[in-house]
């Protein structure tokens, strides 16, 4: 009988395991995906700012800002679009296409190194910013990444996976 | 005598089972009955608070995550389990686990920087652009981390610090800056003065005083004598790295205010890019000291800009870029300049540096950063 009721426990466990999602960001584990010339990065950029919430001024900048801001290679020759908040809030918003030499995967790396290096900054500089760090968006789908911290990132996620769809 | 044996041990599971019963209603009775929680000082961050619960939010996972760091959180007596954690981990001899080396005489060190020339090159290459452009005189201060500086004072078998080869590196590729090199001096010194906290991983002032006359032994100007200023010392200050470590019975520091003779006239302005924007007439925000975090009693802690006017002092005007090391070097570079402009990148990136420092008649450029910041700081890529 204990055996048994052991036995079901562990099956529960093992079924229980399958059936978590604890990933804050959605991970890519596609292949390298060549991102189609006839999508305009910039105009999709565009089309999810203008759904997004923000509680500062966030305005668009050359998009060769977030390789600065972002430490891609200096070799990158993907399109992106960049929006930024003024810096009194962490909102920003960063759509980028992969390339051959700069997958989706390192630029959701260095997206993820951009999120904790702004958690840190802003933990003593704004602290009840730090939130929209914590569930900052980053989104991959067909070899375009988005990078999103705005004042509502719950809907922003449904509004990107949407523009994306 | 077998029923004996059996009642006996029948009233010892029951009263096994009720115990453990009785201490997870505890917790719960208290998770419920404790209000909930929304900053944590000792740990200087905020906590989370019950996630918003919709259908989308728990379909995709967000709920349950949320859920899970808002019970980490929120937990009762948290504060005693995160110190019984950590003090369990220093008895197993894991140091370092949490990103903390607990070193002998109290000091608690963060981790070395890790080495990064692509990184640092671009930054520098930034930081050269400026200087060049700006074509005034231009000096670069890289700080040395206090575990680099009290090697000795460090856990055996800790990673080995290599901030001496990166600010080396740093004045190599910085050509369009004079270094001021402060590993020698803070050697010299070390033993006679305490240069960084035990319990922040920032310099105390007397560290940033002996940075201040290196500075100026470079730019070739006197700087404030020691004995001209007028020390204040206040008591229980707990840093960042006593914040990480969780080693709650660890004894506080003393941070220093030191009070220079030329400073009756001083003006401090310091403001933020969405506007805000307050002016006092003292460098030291004492509000902060009734609070848990007391660094930012300096300059009010990290803002976009700062500007510190003195017009007693004999020179001219200098450009601070800074992470917050510069903070507590700027009252004693107030006694030597009229005018110190300190600008933190990291907060400051829509607006034009070059425009702040032709308002100000900015004769003087000076980089105070961090080994880690010079190395790690992606916000150079602002700085025009």
């Amino acid at each position: 009988m204990k055996k048994l009721f052991c036995l079901i426990i562990c099956s529960a466990l093992l079924i229980c395991a399958g059936c978590s999602d604890s990933a804050k960001v959605e991970e890519s584990t596609a292949a390298p995906v060549t991102v189609s010339p006839s999508i305009d990065i910039e105009a999709l950029a565009q089309e999810i700012y203008d759904g997004l919430k923000f509680d500062d001024t966030v305005t668009n900048v050359p998009g060769s800002s977030a390789i600065g801001s972002y430490f891609l290679p200096e070799s990158y020759t993907g399109r992106c679009a960049y929006y930024i908040s003024t810096a009194a809030t962490p909102e920003e918003l960063a759509v980028f296409e992969s390339t051959a030499d700069c997958s989706a995967e390192a630029l959701m790396l260095a997206a993820r190194e951009r999120i904790t290096s702004q958690s840190e900054s802003y933990a003593s500089y704004a602290a009840k910013e730090v939130p929209k760090l914590d569930s900052a968006i980053i989104y991959e789908c067909d070899g375009i990444v988005v990078v999103c911290v705005s004042a509502d990132n719950e809907s922003a996620e449904q509004h990107i996976k949407s523009c994306l769809a | 005598m077998t029923s004996s044996v059996q009642k006996s041990e029948v009233r010892r599971n029951t009263a096994v089972s009720a115990f453990f019963c009785a201490l997870l209603a505890a917790v719960l009775l208290c998770f419920v009955a404790i209000p909930d929680s929304d900053f944590s000082d000792v740990e200087k961050r905020k906590l989370s608070l019950f996630p918003e619960l919709t259908l989308s939010a728990v379909t995709n996972g967000r709920f349950e995550d949320a859920l899970e760091v808002y019970l980490q959180d929120q937990f009762p007596a948290r504060k005693a389990f995160v110190g019984i954690g950590s003090y369990f981990d220093a008895l197993l001899q894991r140091n370092g686990v949490d990103g903390i080396y607990h070193g002998t005489d109290g000091y608690l060190f963060n981790e070395p920087v890790t080495q990064d020339d692509a990184k640092l090159s671009r930054n520098i290459a930034l930081l050269n652009s400026f200087a060049k452009s700006s074509g005034v005189d231009a000096y670069l201060m890289t700080v040395p981390s206090a575990g680099y500086v009290l090697s000795e004072c460090l856990p055996v078998g800790s990673r080995t610090y290599r901030d001496g080869e990166i600010i080396e590196r740093a004045a190599d590729l910085a050509d369009a800056f004079c270094s001021v090199e402060l590993c020698s001096a803070f050697s010299q010194s070390k033993s006679a003065s305490q240069l960084y906290y035990k319990t922040d991983h920032h310099w105390t002032s007397a560290g940033a005083y002996i940075a201040y006359s290196e500075f100026a032994k470079n730019a070739d100007f006197l700087p404030a004598s020691r004995e001209s200023f007028t020390v204040e010392s206040v008591d229980s200050f707990y840093g960042t790295t006593y914040s990480k470590a969780a080693l709650w019975f660890k004894k506080p520091d003393t941070l220093e205010l030191w009070q220079g003779a030329i400073g009756k006239n001083v003006s401090v302005t310091v403001g933020d890019l969405d506007g805000k924007k307050k002016t006092t007439d003292d460098m030291f925000f004492r509000e902060h000291l009734t609070q848990y975090d007391m660094y930012p009693v300096y300059l009010d802690g990290n803002h976009a800009y700062t500007v510190i006017t003195n017009p007693d002092a004999a020179g001219g005007s200098l450009l601070m870029l800074k992470d917050s090391f510069g903070n507590s070097i700027a009252p004693f570079l107030a006694q030597s300049f009229k005018t110190v402009v300190m600008v933190d990148l990291r907060h400051y990136r829509t607006q034009p540096v070059s425009s702040l420092a032709e308002e100000y008649g900015v004769d003087t450029l000076l980089a105070v950063y961090s080994t880690d910041d010079i190395v790690n700081d992606a916000n150079f890529t602002w700085l025009k």
